[in-house]
This record gives structure tokens, C-alpha cells and sequence, in this order.
């Protein structure tokens, strides 16, 4: 693997696709050695398997995986809060402690403790529902966020690095090394590497000129890739670029489902002490949609030429009406 | 064709899967290839150690990959696969599209040496009616509890009896112990999780 000054400093990315978390548990070397002397032999190995999906993790474990990678997971309700705080938006505030006093347990059908909610916490539990919503449509999904993702992953691709780096290399990149070396790389304008590092340092991005609906399914996908080839058709010195954004907000069970597969069950907790599915008593779960699903079309036309802009985005939606 | 959402491996697999799933349906009258046979074939396939980037939750109802109901979808924006159902919205009915070739065509050399496997996988599920599978998935998570747990009474018993506490009546007595008893026979059960009880 190439090295020159730094490797690939998306590793957040990394250790979301190679199960880097993991292996940092499991090696004793790193955090398996101190969390197996302070909290018991096989505890760093145990906690690696309750992160990593595909582990033999026995049913009775089950349940502490609903709190580590569950509809109402410890990780998102942190993130949503810190993303929320940290991007200086409103959307992703939900009352936490209420939601977390408000969890129980219930057994389920087969007699397996399950995680449910005391009917008090539903509301904070609604909330957190449509914080994730709207953080993946106002934030993670936001138009410039996502072109800004493809030119960095780009920028990375052209710099090499197209395999993960060792989990040590990883670890010791940072924010500022990165931006230090997109810097210097943004001034060399006849390299690959160094156009889109100068696209990321200028802000010099592409143009939106069409998106499909916030839920689109295989036949709004191909409609949006018909449009895309009228436009490179009328457009032939323009550059396009084709992106799709693909989030998942819920799996939650509601009533009118017709299969249960790939859905979770998950109870709410009556002053009586019996169970119902959230999906039955949320007045708004059932309007909050499971995934969030865009294409969208940019043009990379330049700032001053606004005519142009219009002219483009005119015909993508013509193009579109038309069926593509 | 060329390809535009599409074109991993992973894909290609999924791919194969509904090819191979398909020509065994095209052979049983009022058979199709569903969502859960394809999560079903993909996730054997995985427990036989054929390569992939898919994994699987497993849910009381059987395992589950979020990422495979995606893919499915950018397979048929590309028309590598088609979903002839009439009611999508309710089942889904796969077949490879037009485009098929084009992805297999791009993994050939490390695909194909799997193929034997699919087709063998996608024959061996395609006699079970969903109800079957249910029967599979729930008595593979309740002998996965009581393997871990210490106890007395023996671990076919206790298996058994907490199959029939939790769905009384919805299973004929006889094929759910025909069906464990296959079960621990062809080793799909795990022997040792901890508990001191077979």
C-alpha cells in the first residue's frame, strides 16, 4: 500500500465496513488486555461478539444486543444528540433520560426477555424515531454533505487508498493531518487527487439540478437514470454526477403489515402491566417512513453561468415528467 | 447492458442466487422465488463458507439481512433482476432480467466455482412453505437458548416443551420432534453454548 505522509484517514468508514471495533476488543494488545484485567477474563471477547452481527451470540444475549444495535440503541440515541449539538441544528433532540428510565422488560412469545418501553417513555420514544428521520434527510443525506462524501472518497481513491489500512495506521490519523494534506495536495491542479482536493478546500461543488422523492423505489431509480442520459445527451460539456442516498429510520412492526420478516416486534407497557406493539399505539409511528431512499443528479456547471443552471434543471424535470 | 447501480461481487452472488432459485421454481407448479427464499439460500450459503459482505441478524423468525432488501432493489433498477409479482406490496416474485449476464459476466472467475453450491441450496429450500421455515428458524433459537442454559432435564425435553408453550396448537406434534431430531442429525444445531444439560 502506497504511503506518503498519511493513511486513509476515513477510518470512522473503515471501522463501520471492516469491523475494526472489534478487533480493537478482541486484541489484547489494545482494548482487550485492560477491559479482560478490570472486568473478568472473556469479557473483551464477549462485548466484540455483541457488536459483530454475524457472532454465535447465544438468545440470552440477545437482549443486550437490542441496547448495543437495537431500534432504541445506546449508539444512535448518543450520536443523534452529539451530531445534533455538533452541527448546530435543532432536529435530533429527543428527552434521552426520559427514554432510557422508561426501558423495561417483557417476555416474548417464546418466553425470551425482551427489550420494551413503560407506556410513559412513548412519546421520547417517538421523538428519537423522527430525530433519525430528519437527521438523515436535514443532515447525514443533506445534498452538499453527500457530494462533499464523493469527493472525499474520491480524493482518497486518487490518493491510493483503496484498501483499509492497518488498524494502528488508522488510529493515528486525525482531522488536522488530513486537512493539513488536502491543503498541500489541492495545490497541484494537474493531478486527480489534487482537482478534488481544490473542490473540497474552494468549495467549488457541483449543482443540483434533480432529486426523486424521499422514498424512492427501483422503477424511480431507473426513471432518474433515464433522465441522466437525456441530460449528458443535451448537455455533451457538462460532467453529471449520479448519486443515491439509502438510510434505514425503522424496522419497527406496525399494524397493517403483511409479513413480519425483517420487522421487529417491540412492546409498550400499559399501567396494567400488559404489552401491546409500539406499532399499535404510536399514533405517529405509523406516518414516519422505515427508510429514506433519494437519487439525485448534479451538474457541475459553473457558479457564474446561473442561465445554464436553470436551463439544466428545466429539462431534468421536463425529462422526468416524461418518464425519463 | 451496462451496469449502473450495480456491480459487486456481493451483487452478482445475489444475482446467481435468483437465477439458480428461479430454474428450480420453473419446476414445481405455483412456485416463486421470494424475498425469504432469498435471504433463506444467502444465508446458507454463508454457513457452507461461500465469501460474501452480507450479514445476517438473527431474528427469532429466522436470520435477516437489511443490506440483501437493497440490493435486490438497485438489481432491478439495473434489470438484472425482474419482480413479476402481481402485488409487490405484499410478496415479490424474482427472476433474473435482461441484465443478468452482464453482472455474472463481471465476477465470472471468482463466481462460478460457487454455482454448484447455489443450485444445490436453492433445490435443498425449495420444498419448505414458509410455515416450514418458521418451524425451522424457531426451533433453532429455542435449542440455541436451552444449549446455554444449565439444567436438569435433558435438552431435546426441554427444547420440545418450550416449542409447544410458545405456539400451542400451530404445529403438528410429530413433524416438529421429525423436524428437530433432522435437525440435530444433520449437525445444523450447535452441540456445546455453556450449558450443562445434554
Amino acid at each position: 500500500m502506497a504511503t506518503n505522509g498519511f493513511d486513509n484517514p476515513a477510518w470512522p468508514t473503515l471501522i463501520l465496513r471492516f469491523g475494526a471495533t472489534a478487533e480493537l476488543l478482541r486484541r489484547r494488545d489494545l482494548l482487550g488486555g485492560p477491559i479482560d484485567e478490570f472486568f473478568g477474563a472473556g469479557t473483551s471477547q464477549l462485548v466484540a461478539n455483541l457488536i459483530t452481527r454475524d457472532s454465535d451470540l447465544v438468545p440470552q444475549l440477545q437482549v443486550l444486543r437490542q441496547i448495543v444495535t437495537g431500534q432504541i440503541d445506546a449508539d444512535r440515541t448518543d450520536y443523534l444528540l452529539r451530531d445534533s449539538h455538533h452541527c448546530g441544528v435543532d432536529y435530533g433532540r429527543f428527552d434521552y433520560q426520559r427514554l432510557i428510565e422508561s426501558l423495561n422488560l417483557v417476555e416474548d412469545e417464546l418466553g425470551f426477555p425482551d427489550l420494551a418501553l413503560e407506556r410513559g417513555g412513548l412519546h421520547a420514544f417517538e421523538a428519537l424515531i423522527l430525530a433519525r428521520y430528519q437527521m438523515n434527510t436535514q443532515v447525514y443525506y443533506h445534498r452538499l454533505r453527500q457530494l462533499y462524501d464523493h469527493y472525499l472518497v474520491e480524493y482518497f481513491k486518487a490518493a491510493g487508498y483503496d484498501e483499509p489500512p492497518a488498524l494502528e495506521d488508522a488510529l493515528r490519523q486525525d482531522d488536522v493531518g488530513v486537512t493539513a494534506q488536502m491543503a498541500r495536495d489541492s495545490a497541484d491542479l494537474l493531478t486527480n487527487r489534487g482537482s478534488w482536493a481544490r473542490r473540497i478546500m474552494e468549495r467549488d461543488h457541483h449543482w443540483l439540478v434533480h432529486e426523486t422523492g424521499a422514498s424512492t423505489n427501483a422503477i424511480d431509480l431507473k426513471r432518474s437514470r433515464r433522465v441522466l442520459n437525456v441530460l449528458e445527451k443535451s448537455f455533451p460539456g457538462i460532467g453529471f454526477l449520479h448519486l443515491t442516498a439509502d438510510a434505514n429510520i425503522h424496522k419497527l412492526l406496525r399494524p397493517d403489515d403483511a409479513s413480519e420478516e425483517g420487522l421487529v416486534r417491540f412492546s409498550v407497557i400499559s399501567r396494567d402491566g400488559t404489552a401491546r406493539q409500539v406499532g399499535e399505539e404510536s399514533q405517529i409511528l405509523g406516518y414516519v417512513p422505515r427508510k429514506y431512499q433519494c437519487a439525485r443528479i448534479f451538474a457541475d456547471s459553473p457558479r457564474s453561468n446561473k442561465a445554464q443552471r436553470i436551463e439544466i434543471t428545466e429539462q431534468a424535470a421536463k425529462a422526468w415528467m416524461e418518464g425519463g | 447492458m451496462d451496469l449502473f447501480f450495480t456491480g459487486t461481487r456481493d451483487q452478482a452472488l445475489l444475482a446467481m442466487a435468483v437465477q439458480e432459485a428461479s430454474l428450480v421454481a420453473s419446476t414445481r407448479p405455483n412456485a416463486y422465488v421470494g424475498r425469504t427464499a432469498v435471504q433463506k439460500i444467502l444465508y446458507h450459503l454463508k454457513v457452507m463458507g461461500v465469501s460474501m459482505n452480507y450479514s445476517f441478524e438473527l431474528y427469532r423468525y429466522g436470520p435477516f439481512c437489511d443490506a440483501i432488501i437493497r440490493d435486490m432493489e438497485w438489481l432491478q433498477a439495473d434489470s438484472v433482476v425482474l419482480d413479476d409479482s402481481k402485488h409487490p406490496d405484499r410478496y415479490s416474485a424474482y427472476k433474473p432480467g435482461p441484465a443478468v449476464d452482464a453482472l455474472l459476466g463481471k465476477h465470472g472467475a471468482t463466481l462460478e466455482k460457487y454455482r454448484q453450491k447455489v443450485r444445490k441450496v436453492a433445490a435443498a429450500l425449495a420444498p419448505f412453505d414458509p410455515k416450514q421455515m418458521e418451524l425451522i428458524a424457531t426451533l433453532d433459537y429455542v435449542h440455541r437458548w436451552e444449549a446455554a442454559t444449565d439444567a436438569e432435564t435433558p435438552l431435546r425435553e426441554r427444547v420440545l416443551a418450550r416449542f409447544h408453550k410458545a405456539k400451542p396448537g400451530k404445529f403438528d406434534l410429530e413433524e416438529v420432534e421429525r423436524t428437530y431430531d433432522s435437525m440435530l442429525a444433520c449437525q445444523l444445531l450447535p452441540e456445546d453454548l455453556g450449558g450443562n444439560g445434554r
